[in-house]
């Protein structure tokens, strides 16, 4: 049974959450690479019951031949949720909300990728919602630097995201669609080997001196689901070496 | 070699030291702060001052010089145009092929190399965002006839030649196959039998999953010499 708003809103006033978290609690994060074997990248990610499958190809011919930039690789990205990622039938066509997003993972995503290496070529990067209860975006953009880094795009760092949110007064972390209705929603992404935002929104008001407190909660979250994607895609190598009972090394 | 070597895995946005001190090569960059990141999920090998990244994941980019195994899939009346595995197909002139001047009024270019046709060639031009432009000039190099191809991850291919093409001799001298390592990640193996061809794919395969690992070589010496074992015998299914 879905929580109404007052249920989640009077909750939220106690500093308590409807599934149990604390205020700063990230939901259960499950990341896995390399789950599409004809790909050459890809990820899937869940965080709480969001689940988003990640596949690059790449690179690729420049397709349409005119977008071609002679400096660099161009990064294409597809957000779509699939048709039975909501509670009624998401229609498959393209929306103008899918394709807003599409454009805002791969501004997130950019600069960390050093597409200079691959000149008038194409990455193309596809995020699959499969299951959507909030935060798609930033699970896609945590799945998506899984995936290119996997598929060896160069790349000067992985990029993380967490959405934080702000509730009549109290700052919370990695909202579920419940909370998402209620709060004011700022998704944000990070580069943390350099400590740079890459993706910052607010889809709602909260007063501004709270900002601070805001991005220090977001840092924090965002580290620690950085430390869960590198221990992903190493423990990926691991177990095959684990397999063979030989140390990693040549 | 070994020992003197620490190794380890790196992922990108990984700081591997600090300080101007160090040489830095493969999959790594040098922030202004001093900081050596890596680019690419990869093997990090350090030695005093060396540092080098050897990417463990990612695509073919044709570097002058290397040696690649194409499959024509075009021809125009001079050219043929091979897939190597990258983005843009490769051009191999006739002339190139034939290492003669050829004449499209007298002969045609089918004549030597229909489509689907296998080559060892090696790149001997590259432009940024152009295709590669292919030469069999150099003794080795031409069409190859029968055998088998195996495909791996192109950068899976130094571990399959070895140090000093300690691993590839290894392959040979058990299994006595003529093999061509193309750097493209394509490479051609032809055995007496076919089981032995199938071995050494399977030798191969289990190279490119297990390519960060240490004593593969001896490991894949024993598996080839149970393999042949087998083969002579008649147990190999």
């Amino acid at each position: 049974m879905k929580p109404s708003k007052e249920e989640v809103a009077e909750l939220l006033r106690k500093g308590l959450r409807i599934d149990g978290r604390k205020m700063h609690d990230l939901r259960p994060i499950r990341m896995e690479v390399g789950v599409v074997e004809r790909a050459e990248g890809s990820a899937l990610v869940s965080m709480g019951k969001t689940r988003v499958l990640c596949v690059v190809r790449g690179p690729v011919e420049c397709v349409p031949s005119h977008m071609a930039d002679p400096e660099r690789a161009i990064l294409d990205v597809a957000y779509r949720m699939a048709t039975f990622s909501t509670d009624e039938r998401k229609s498959p066509s393209p929306s103008r909300r899918e394709i807003e997003l599409s454009k805002i993972i791969r501004e997130a995503l950019e600069p960390a990728l050093l597409l200079g290496e691959y000149p008038r070529m194409m990455i193309r990067v596809y995020c699959l919602v499969l299951q959507a209860d909030g935060g798609t975006r930033t699970a896609s953009i945590n799945a998506a630097s899984l995936a290119l880094a996997y598929a060896g795009i160069p790349m000067q760092d992985l990029v993380a995201s967490v959405a934080v949110g702000y509730y009549d007064g109290k700052i919370l972390v990695d909202l579920n669609a419940a909370e998402d209705d209620l709060c004011a929603d700022i998704p944000m992404a990070m580069m943390p080997a350099y400590n740079k935002i890459t993706l910052l929104q607010a889809d709602h008001i909260f007063p501004i001196d709270k900002i601070r407190e805001i991005l220090d909660v977001g840092r924090k979250a965002i580290n620690q689901i950085y430390e869960l994607q590198k221990k992903t895609l190493k423990s990926k190598y691991a177990e095959i070496a684990k397999t063979t009972g030989a140390n990693v090394g040549e | 070699m070994k020992g003197q070597y620490t190794t380890k895995i790196v992922v990108p946005g990984e700081v591997i030291a600090v300080g101007s001190r160090y040489n830095v090569r493969g999959a790594a960059i040098v922030k202004p702060d001093g900081r050596i990141i890596a680019t690419r999920i990869g093997l990090l090998r350090m030695k005093g001052r060396e540092i080098n990244v050897v990417p463990l994941a990612g695509a073919y980019i044709p570097q002058k010089g290397d040696s690649v195994i194409g499959i024509v899939v075009d021809y125009s009346v001079v050219y043929w145009l091979l897939e190597i595995n990258y983005v843009w197909k490769a051009r191999l002139d006739a002339s190139e092929f034939l290492r003669r001047p050829f004449d499209a009024g007298k002969e045609r270019i089918t004549d030597y190399l229909k489509i689907g046709d296998v080559v060892y060639a090696k790149i001997a031009h590259v432009e940024r965002g152009m295709p590669p432009i292919l030469s069999c000039r150099d003794k080795g190099y031409g069409k190859l006839e029968g055998g088998r191809l195996i495909s791996i991850n192109p950068v899976k291919i130094p571990r399959v030649i070895g140090v000093k093409s300690s691993m590839l001799d290894a392959i040979k001298k058990i299994t006595k196959a003529e093999i061509k390592v193309g750097a493209n990640g394509i490479i051609w193996v032809k055995a007496e039998r076919p089981e032995i061809e199938e071995l050494v794919e399977h030798a191969i395969k289990k190279i490119e999953r297990e390519s960060h690992t240490a004593g593969l070589t001896k490991r894949i010496q024993n598996e080839l010499m149970k393999g042949m074992h087998k083969i002579q015998r008649g147990e190999w299914k």
